[in-house]
């Protein structure tokens, strides 16, 4: 987490999200053993790398989440799973950060912008990804967003903003192994 | 020793500010939940526990169930106060973080801090009840701070709501000069539902409690036996040394009141160094021998006497009186002190130094020939005794 920091001093506004193949592949996978025909959604960690305004999400894992279907501001992540789990990704990849997390939504839900604030702990800019698991149209099945602060009479909030992400589903063919799997 | 999940839900609202339970609530709540954790994780090492707060932003798990004690203190440093406390919300997030829990083996178990106004209504908290008990999950509440707005009456319906075979208890804390920890070292909070409670628990209860509760000593057999065992039997010596200088210095005592006559030094020898053994029915008899002419005679005599003896000396006096008691009692006992006693010349020289007996009285001549009579062979006997208890020693 210290390192995340000192490398991203002064984050520039993010300008386009890139998602690598294997990070909807789990994702998709996640979601369909674990939570198939129920309303509940899936959450995870996007990790990755950030440079020059352009988001490279190579990585991802679900973590621990739990939300009450009545009462949205009753929510639970296990944000020690995602400490341990992050620290034994970076052994394998050192570059690999947290960039953001992701939701397979399939909207944005009211405790999306707290849980976003939750991980403002852990990089400076985050962003969040809404993958549509069940996409009826074709098309990008992924949205990004990130929060921006709005002075709101006389008190700072903060709301999420929908920006023109461009995210780039790229198969990178000079990537590491587990792409070329996918 | 049950295997168990805990959260810990923490007040941190604005209310903690109080100085009423010393040196701050919030202070004195950290050093409680301090106390829970270390209980916990020792009563089973495969306990976990976790800590969330209340108050402040939001609702806010700062560690997920855990068995790492180090973690859940140090998450508790650098919190800040401030907000108001949202009781349901706390509850539930509690129960969610729960359900993740690794080892479902685990029991379930919420332990409360409400230390600020529950502003929820009592329906609020009766329906959280009722889901709690139906995923049996127990739910413990440390009540302390101001009773506004009927805070108490909901936590008890809460606590109705959620109990079940009395595994949920309520702890109603009020201000006062005890720590906050302390008083909850005593409830079922600590001691679990009854089961006699863990070693660690029990020990430190006894400690902060100044051994009223608890193992003796402090110290648990279970921990540390040779501890244990050692501070019993030097308690045991000492104890022993006591009663043996406190028996010599009745004798002392008594021996300065009756004057010093050679036979009342040997009679008192004789006791005082019975006293060092244990065997204290003699001793008695031997004070009262000092002091009580033989049992036959008039009461008043033997009450005079007594009362005398009593007047000097506290100790004595106990002592007197309970072998007194017991001679009542005991035919047979008399039957010794009167062997004891019956030395003609020791009993004429214990009369004459009591202040309120005169030797020249009919009545105690009267007594004197009687015992006369009997001293003869008694004298032998006495002289065989004495020999026989300074052997002993």
């Amino acid at each position: 987490m210290d390192v995340i920091k000192t490398q991203q001093i002064s984050p520039r506004p993010i300008e386009k999200v890139i998602v690598h193949p294997l990070v909807l592949l789990s994702i998709v996978d996640n979601y369909n053993r674990v939570a198939k025909d129920t309303r509940k959604r899936v959450i995870g960690v996007l990790l990755g790398t950030s440079f020059k305004g352009t988001v490279d999400v190579t990585n991802s894992y679900a973590v621990p989440f739990e939300e009450d279907e009545k009462d949205p501001s009753i929510w639970f992540l296990d944000h020690n799973y995602h400490e341990s789990m992050f620290s034994m990704f970076k052994r394998i990849n050192a570059k690999e950060h947290v960039v953001g997390w992701y939701s397979t939504g399939p909207k944005l839900r009211e405790n999306d912008l707290d849980i976003h604030r939750l991980f403002h702990n852990y990089v400076p800019n985050p962003v969040l990804v809404i993958i549509d698991v069940q996409p009826k149209e074709l098309g990008i099945p992924t949205k990004a967003y990130y929060d921006v602060e709005e002075v709101k009479e006389n008190a700072t909030q903060k709301s999420q903003k929908d920006i023109t992400l461009v995210v780039k589903i790229t198969p990178f063919s000079l990537a590491n192994s587990s792409e070329t799997l996918a | 020793m049950v295997l168990e999940a805990t959260m810990i839900c923490i007040d941190n609202s604005e209310w903690m500010r109080n100085g009423d339970y010393g040196p701050s609530r919030f202070q004195a709540q950290a050093d409680a939940v301090n106390l829970i954790c270390g209980a916990k994780t020792q009563s089973n090492p495969e306990n976990t526990v976790g800590v969330l707060t209340m108050a402040g932003k939001g609702v806010r798990v700062l560690v997920t169930p855990t068995s790492d004690l180090g973690k859940i203190l140090a998450c508790m440093h650098g919190l800040e106060i401030g907000g108001e406390m949202n009781l349901a919300a706390g509850i539930q997030v509690a129960q969610l973080a729960l359900k993740h829990r690794q080892n479902k083996k685990q029991q379930q178990r919420i332990i409360v801090f409400a230390g600020s106004p529950v502003k929820h209504e009592k329906k609020t908290l009766e329906m959280i009840g009722k889901k709690l008990k139906k995923n049996s999950v127990t739910l413990d509440i440390v009540n302390f701070g101001e009773d506004d707005e009927g805070k108490t009456e909901k936590l008890e319906a809460l606590l109705a709501a959620v109990n079940n075979n009395d595994t949920s208890h309520i702890v109603h804390i009020p201000a006062g000069p005890n720590a906050l920890s302390d008083v909850l070292l005593s409830t079922p909070i600590f001691t679990g539902d009854g089961e006699g409670g863990s070693g660690f628990a029990a020990s430190a209860a006894a400690a902060a409690a100044g051994g009223i509760s608890g193992f003796e000593f402090g110290v648990d057999p279970n921990l540390d036996p040779e501890l244990a065992l050692a501070l019993r039997v030097s308690m045991e010596e000492e104890r022993a040394r006591q009663e043996a200088a406190a028996k010599k210095a009745a004798e002392e005592s008594s021996k300065q009141e009756k004057g010093g006559e050679e036979q009342d030094a040997t009679m008192t020898e004789r006791a005082s160094e019975g006293a060092s053994e244990a065997d204290n029915k003699k001793n008695e008899f031997l004070a009262l021998a000092m002091s009580m002419d033989e049992p036959a005679s008039s009461q008043d005599l033997q009450d005079t006497e007594m009362s005398d003896a009593a007047a000097e000396d506290p100790e004595l006096a106990l002592a007197l009186q309970l072998s007194v008691q017991d001679s009542a009692k005991d035919s047979s006992s008399q039957a010794d002190m009167s062997k004891l006693l019956a030395d003609q010349s020791f009993v004429s020289s214990i009369l004459a130094s009591l202040p309120g007996v005169d030797p020249n009285n009919p009545s105690v001549k009267e007594v004197l020939a009687s015992m006369q009579s009997q001293s003869e062979p008694r004298q032998k006997q006495d002289e065989d005794k004495a020999p026989k208890e300074e052997d002993k020693k």
